[in-house]
C-alpha cells in the first residue's frame, strides 16, 4: 500500500512541476490534449471498465459537450464556468435518453446503436447550418479570465493556468470514479459487468444501473469536451467523429481497463504514439492500426498489466 | 401566398382547375420516380447487408471492415476496368474475386486468433483493421476520388413516365441474381445448411462433425464477397474514394438492426426499405440529413419493435 502511495505522489508531484521544467509550447499544448483525453477515458472506463459495456459513440457526450459550451458562450455571453456546467447537464440527459433507448440492446447490438447516435448528431452538426454554422464551425470560443483584486488575474487562454486547471479537473475526476466505485453503486456496476443474470438475480436493476451510469460517464465526457471547445477556442463537427471515441477506447483498453490508473496511463500513450508516428509519413495511419491489432491481440488486459507483470519477474529473478 | 396558377384548389375549394390535376398526377409520378430510385440502391444496400448479417450471425463477429470490402470491390473495378480496360462484367468478377481473396487471408490471420475472445476484443481489432484497409487504399490509389465510366449508355430509358438509367437497371437486376443465389446456397447445398446448422447451435452443429473452421472460412468469404458485389454495383453510380468504407459500414449496421437480429430476410427487407426511405428524404426532406434516415429508421425501430422487423420476440442478444 505504501509503495501506491509514494507512486501516486510522485506522479502527482510529476504532474505538478511538468509546467516549470517544460517551457516548450508543443509539450505543453501536448500534456492539455492529453489530460483533455484523460478526462474522456475515464469517462469510457466508467462505462467499459466497471460495468462492460462497450460504447463506440462517446464522441456525442464529447461534441454535445463541446458545442453546448461553445454555444452558451457565443450566443448568451456565460463564461467557460457556466459552459461546463451546462455541458455538463445537457449530456447527462443526453445520456438518459440514449441509455434508455440502448439498453434495449447488449453486446454488438448496443455498440452499433451508440454508434449510431453519434453519427447522427455529426449530421445535425454539420446540417444545422443556423445554430451550428455547419462546417464552417464556431471560432472565437474564448477562455476566461479571473480577476485576483490587486494581485493581478489569471488568463485561461495562457497554456500554464489551463494546465493547472486541466490538472484540478483530472485529480477530480480520478477522486469522483474511486468514490463512485467504492460506494454501493460500484458494487452494482461490478456485479453487472461479471454476470448481469446473476445481478438480477440478487435484485439489482440492472437497467436502472446501467442508465445512471451513462449519465454520469455523459456528463463526464460533455465536461472533457467543453474544456477541449475553450481551449482550442474552434470546433467544427469533426467533434463528433468515430476516431475520437475509438481512440477514446483504445486509451481505456490499452491502459488496462477496470482500473484507476490505467486510462491515465492510456491516455499518454495513445495521444502521444500518433505524434511519433509521424515519422512513417503518409503510412503512419497504417503503421497505427497495425499497431492497434497487435494490442488488442496480445495484450488484451492493457500495456501496464504486462509492463508490470514482466517488472515482477525480472525482480523475482 | 400562392403563386397564380399553382394553387391546387380554388376560391371555394372546389378541385376544378386542370392544371391542379396535372400537378397532383407529376407529384404522384416523382413520389414513384423516388421510390424507384430507393429500390435501385436498396438492392444494393440489401447485398451489404445480407454480407454483414452473414458473418454477424453465423461467427458472431460485428466486422467492421465489412464497408472497407465494399470500397475495396469498386477501387478494384476502377484498377481492372478504368485503368486496365478490361472487360466490364470480367472486371466485375475478377473484382469480387479479389476481395474474396483478401476476405479469406483477414480471416486466417486475424479473426482465428481471436476466436473465443471477448466480443470487445474482436470489434476493436476490426476496427484498427478497417483503418489499416482504408490507409492502405489511400496509399496505393490516393485520396483524391476516382469516377468509374459506366460502360452502359447515359440516356435514360422511360417506362410510362419514369426513368430508368440503364447502370442502375443493371444495379436491381445483378442485386437480384446475387440474392437468389445466396438463398439457393443457404437452402439447397449441403454447405448451406452446415452454415445454417452452425448459426443455430455452433456446439451442436460441431458435434455432428460439421468443421467449424472452415465454416467460418467460407461464411467471412461470402460476407465481403456480397459486400464487394454491392462495391462493384454502386461504384459506377457514385464516385470512389478511401472512405466510402464508412457511410457503408454505418448503412450496413442500420439494417442489420432493422432487420431483426441476425435474421437474413430481415436484412433484406431493410437493404431495401433503407434505400427507399432514404430516397424519399432526400427529395422531400433535406439531401443533408440522407445518411441519417437509416438511424432515424433505427431508432423508430428500437422504441416500437427492439427486436427488429423480423427478429423474434423475446430474443436478447
Amino acid at each position: 500500500m505504501n509503495k501506491n502511495r509514494l507512486l501516486t505522489a510522485l506522479v502527482l508531484g510529476g504532474g505538478l512541476v511538468f509546467p516549470l521544467l517544460v517551457r516548450d509550447p508543443y509539450f505543453m499544448h501536448m500534456a492539455i490534449l492529453i489530460g483533455i483525453y484523460m478526462l474522456m477515458a475515464i469517462s469510457i472506463n466508467l462505462l467499459l471498465g466497471y460495468t462492460g459495456q462497450l460504447s463506440l459513440g462517446h464522441a456525442a457526450f464529447f461534441g454535445v459537450g463541446a458545442y453546448v459550451s461553445a454555444l452558451v458562450f457565443l450566443n448568451l455571453g456565460i463564461p467557460m464556468w457556466g459552459g461546463i456546467c451546462s455541458a455538463a447537464v445537457a449530456t447527462g440527459i443526453l445520456g438518459f435518453i440514449v441509455s434508455k433507448l440502448a439498453f434495449k440492446l447488449r453486446g454488438a447490438y448496443f455498440v452499433i446503436m451508440t454508434i449510431g447516435i453519434a453519427e447522427v448528431l455529426k449530421l445535425v452538426g454539420l446540417n444545422w447550418i443556423g445554430l451550428t454554422k455547419g462546417p464552417m464551425g464556431l471560432t472565437d470560443i474564448a477562455a476566461p479570465i479571473i480577476s485576483l483584486g490587486p494581485l493581478g488575474q489569471i488568463d485561461f487562454s495562457h497554456k500554464m493556468p489551463y494546465y493547472y486547471l486541466i490538472l484540478i479537473m483530472v485529480i477530480l475526476f480520478i477522486s469522483l470514479q474511486y468514490r463512485l466505485i467504492h460506494s454501493s453503486f460500484g458494487r452494482a456496476f461490478v456485479s453487472i459487468r461479471e454476470n448481469e443474470d446473476l445481478a438480477e438475480s440478487v435484485g439489482i436493476n440492472s437497467y436502472k444501473y446501467l442508465v445512471i451510469v451513462v449519465v454520469i460517464s455523459g456528463a463526464m465526457a460533455g465536461v472533457s469536451g467543453s474544456l477541449y471547445a475553450h481551449y482550442v477556442s474552434f470546433i467544427d463537427p469533426g467533434v463528433f467523429a468515430f476516431f475520437l471515441s475509438v481512440n477514446g477506447v483504445m486509451m481505456v483498453v490499452g491502459g488496462g481497463q477496470g482500473t484507476l490508473i490505467g486510462p491515465i496511463v492510456g491516455a499518454i500513450l495513445f495521444t502521444l504514439i500518433p505524434e511519433w508516428l509521424r515519422v512513417f509519413g503518409g503510412a503512419r495511419m497504417a503503421v497505427y492500426s497495425a499497431m492497434v491489432i497487435f494490442i488488442v491481440i496480445f495484450m488484451p488486459k492493457g500495456i501496464l498489466y504486462y509492463l508490470t507483470k514482466i517488472l515482477n519477474v525480472r525482480k523475482g529473478a | 401566398v400562392a403563386p397564380v396558377g399553382l394553387s391546387t384548389l380554388d376560391r371555394y375549394g372546389k378541385r376544378d382547375n386542370p392544371l391542379a390535376a396535372f400537378q397532383q398526377q407529376r407529384h404522384f409520378m416523382i413520389f414513384l420516380q423516388y421510390v424507384i430510385n430507393g429500390l435501385i440502391i436498396g438492392g444494393a444496400y440489401a447485398l451489404i447487408g445480407l454480407g454483414l448479417t452473414l458473418v454477424l450471425g453465423i461467427m458472431n463477429v460485428v466486422n467492421f471492415a465489412h464497408g472497407e470490402m465494399y470500397m475495396l470491390g469498386a477501387y478494384f473495378l476502377f484498377t481492372f476496368f478504368s485503368m486496365m480496360g478490361i472487360n466490364f462484367y470480367l472486371s466485375m468478377l475478377m473484382s469480387i474475386a479479389a476481395v474474396m481473396v483478401i476476405g479469406f487471408l483477414f480471416e486466417k490471420s486475424i479473426l482465428k486468433p481471436l476466436r473465443g475472445r471477448p466480443l470487445d476484443t474482436v470489434m476493436l481489432s476490426m476496427i484498427a483493421l478497417s483503418m489499416f484497409i482504408q490507409n492502405i487504399a489511400m496509399l496505393v490509389w490516393s485520396p483524391v476520388p476516382e469516377s468509374i465510366k459506366s460502360p452502359f449508355p447515359l440516356k435514360a430509358l422511360t417506362v410510362g413516365g419514369l426513368y430508368f438509367l440503364p447502370q442502375r437497371v443493371m444495379v436491381i437486376i445483378a442485386a437480384f441474381i446475387l440474392l437468389i443465389a445466396t438463398h439457393l446456397l443457404l437452402k439447397t447445398t449441403k454447405m448451406g445448411k452446415a452454415m445454417r446448422a452452425t448459426f443455430q447451435d455452433l456446439e451442436a452443429a460441431s458435434l455432428m462433425g460439421i468443421k467449424i473452421d472452415r465454416i467460418y472460412s467460407f461464411t467471412f468469404v461470402v460476407g465481403v464477397g456480397l459486400a464487394a458485389a454491392a462495391g462493384t454495383l454502386l461504384g459506377p453510380v457514385f464516385t470512389v474514394n478511401p472512405y466510402i468504407g464508412n457511410l457503408a459500414n454505418l448503412k450496413a449496421f442500420a439494417i442489420v438492426i432493422i432487420g431483426g437480429l441476425g435474421s437474413f430476410t430481415g436484412a433484406v427487407a431493410a437493404g431495401f426499405l433503407l434505400g427507399v426511405f432514404e430516397s424519399l428524404g432526400a427529395g422531400y426532406i433535406s439531401s443533408g440529413y440522407q445518411d441519417a434516415v437509416g438511424f432515424i429508421l433505427l431508432i423508430i425501430i428500437l422504441i416500437f419493435r427492439p427486436t427488429g422487423l423480423f427478429g423474434k420476440i423475446g430474443q436478447k442478444r
